[in-house]
């Protein structure tokens, strides 16, 4: 009973402040992410994502074959990406697209933070051992969309937040799919 | 604590969803002013000309729906705004009349097309369930 008490007490004492600077911050860190994204988006350009010219994506997706980082990652690029380039660099650019559009407003915003998480861990199966890489980058990266993903971001100051409430009343299964995305 | 009901979340007060609709034409029509931005490492979108006056008029169309109490105008402007986004995302690489500019550009217009769609959304009575 007493440890119980004291565990209570103990997370009420050290309980994670959820008041406006609190919430403020996780919009911010949100928003910041998706305009990362959407900076970075331009340069994947179709037709050929720069295969001809060697640059671009390309380039920078060769370098898990160059520089390999793990070596099941670089057998997949080199074996199943490279040969089927544009199909690859246009999964990229539309992933990218929603990415930068849907953080930035907070739309589905734990899905895209996933998605975001999981797009990172590609770069960095691609880029960590190229030459001039700040691997921090990266690992700054995974830590602003893992805490994008647990406090689900969208609620403050995004579209999340306006619609979970008719979502939450909704009896259909894209309003339950939508709450669990968002 | 009880689950909310249809009655605790009733439409945004017409004032609650003009002042948030009139915050997100302000951001339309400022993001425009990227366009004339030069130091790259604060052009976190870049803007042509024409998408430059794509979200200039977009946005000013949505303050003009919220200022009359039209969410019909908001509605206008966030769809045409996730249209042409799209389109240019479909036609990147291209340049087809005036259909141009940098995909970020159209990445924002589809983003801020959706915010502004729901905000028409919570503007409208939730539907009885039959």
């Amino acid at each position: 009973m007493t440890t119980t008490t004291r565990t209570t007490a103990e997370l009420a004492i050290n309980q994670i402040e959820s008041g406006r600077a609190t919430r403020t911050v996780l919009a911010a860190v949100r928003i910041a992410v998706g305009l990362m994204w959407l900076q970075n988006v331009n340069w994947k350009r179709p037709p050929d994502f720069g295969q001809v010219e060697q640059n671009g994506l390309y380039k920078y997706t060769a370098h898990a074959v160059e520089h390999p980082v793990i070596g099941a990652f670089s057998g997949l690029v080199e074996n199943v990406i490279l040969p089927n380039f544009a199909l690859f660099g246009w999964a990229v650019l539309i992933v990218e697209f929603c990415l930068g559009a849907f953080l930035l407003v907070g739309f589905l915003t734990r899905f895209w933070a996933a998605i975001g998480i999981l797009q990172t861990v590609a770069i960095t199966f691609s880029v960590l051992n190229t030459p001039g890489e700040w691997q921090w980058s990266y690992y700054l990266m995974f830590a602003a969309q893992f805490v994008i993903l647990v406090t689900a971001a969208g609620r403050v100051a995004g579209v999340d937040g306006l619609l979970r409430p008719r979502w939450s009343l909704a009896t259909g299964r894209p309003a339950r799919i939508a709450m669990v995305l968002s | 604590m009880s689950a909310p009901t249809r009655t605790d979340i009733a439409a945004a007060p017409s004032a609650i969803w003009r002042t948030r609709g009139l915050i997100v034409a302000g951001f339309t029509a400022l993001s425009a002013l990227f366009s004339l931005l030069q130091y790259t490492p604060l052009q976190f979108v870049t803007v042509n000309p024409v998408q430059a006056v794509v979200l200039v008029a977009l946005g000013a169309l949505a303050a003009l729906g919220c200022a009359l109490r039209m969410p019909v105008l908001v509605l206008v402007a966030g769809v045409t705004l996730v249209v042409v986004g799209l389109v240019r995302l479909v036609t990147y690489g291209a340049t087809i009349g005036i259909v141009s500019g940098p995909v970020n550009a159209a990445a924002l217009m589809v983003g801020l097309g959706t915010a502004f769609v729901a905000i028409v959304i919570t503007s409208r009575p939730i539907p009885e369930s039959p």
